[in-house]
């Protein structure tokens, strides 16, 4: 009889447990950050205190930025390469766009400081939050931290 | 190499083929880094009593892992991000 441990091979042993939730949030920090980095003011003298506070904040603000735009398209990959299925895409024939789109907006927050494609990426969550729990035959409110 | 860390798995599954069949033994052995493509012996993100064998499909900006298989026809889900602390071992080898 062997003693050795099992590592199983068998289907990924999916939880099932999908929320285009995390998505949101992260496009609301992608959002957060966008709007403070547009807010932030440049220091008016060459007070070397001024400069490097700023400077710290600044990459500090794109870092975060460009962080959460990733752990965005992530989230949003996910959803769309495990949850959905061929079903889903019966019922909604735009999907690969939607989420294709979704995913650029998510490039488009990183490469540039842009309120407008933040919002866009805020309101494509949106949308893929919809579709997600219409799935799901459920009605689940859209809502935001902020 | 420390050997001591050496463990030896039998894969239950076809997840894997036709890298690993169903009955296989292969010898795992943790890493200090991991890179896409490694095929990995894991801990259940969920069902923690469960071990899994997989390959490394994606590793994010933060360092978490995506897991798949490597048969499509048996691994059509996954089950999320996995955090780094979840790899026990790196495949090294397969015993004959």
């Amino acid at each position: 009889m062997n003693s050795e441990p099992i590592a199983h091979a068998h289907c990924d042993g999916p939880c099932g447990v999908y929320d285009p939730a995390a998505a949101r949030i992260n496009a609301e920090a992608v959002l957060s950050m966008t709007k403070k980095l547009i807010a932030l003011k440049m220091p008016t003298s060459l007070d070397q205190v001024a400069i490097l506070t700023y400077q710290n904040t600044l990459s500090r603000y794109v870092a975060i930025k460009e962080e959460q735009a990733q752990k965005c398209k992530d989230e949003l990959l996910i959803l769309w390469t495990d949850y959905f299925k061929p079903k889903h895409l019966e019922a909604n024939p735009e999907l690969h766009d939607i989420f294709w789109k979704a995913a650029k907006l998510c490039s488009s927050c990183k490469v540039e400081v842009s309120q407008a494609h933040a919002e866009e990426l805020m309101a494509a969550v949106k949308n893929i939050h919809e579709i997600f729990w219409k799935s799901k035959d459920r009605n689940v409110e859209w809502m935001t931290a902020s | 190499m420390d050997d001591s860390q050496l463990t030896t798995y039998m894969v239950s599954g076809n997840s894997m083929n036709p890298l690993l069949c169903n009955g296989d033994r292969i010898s795992v052995l943790p890493m200090p880094i991991y890179k896409v493509g490694d095929i990995v012996v894991a801990t259940h993100p969920i069902q923690t009593d469960l071990i899994i064998v997989k390959r490394i499909e994606l590793i994010t900006s933060d360092g978490r892992l995506r897991l798949r298989g490597a048969n499509s026809e048996e691994s059509t889900d996954s089950f999320g991000l996995v955090s780094q602390n979840k790899i026990i071992g790196k495949m090294i080898s397969k015993l004959d």
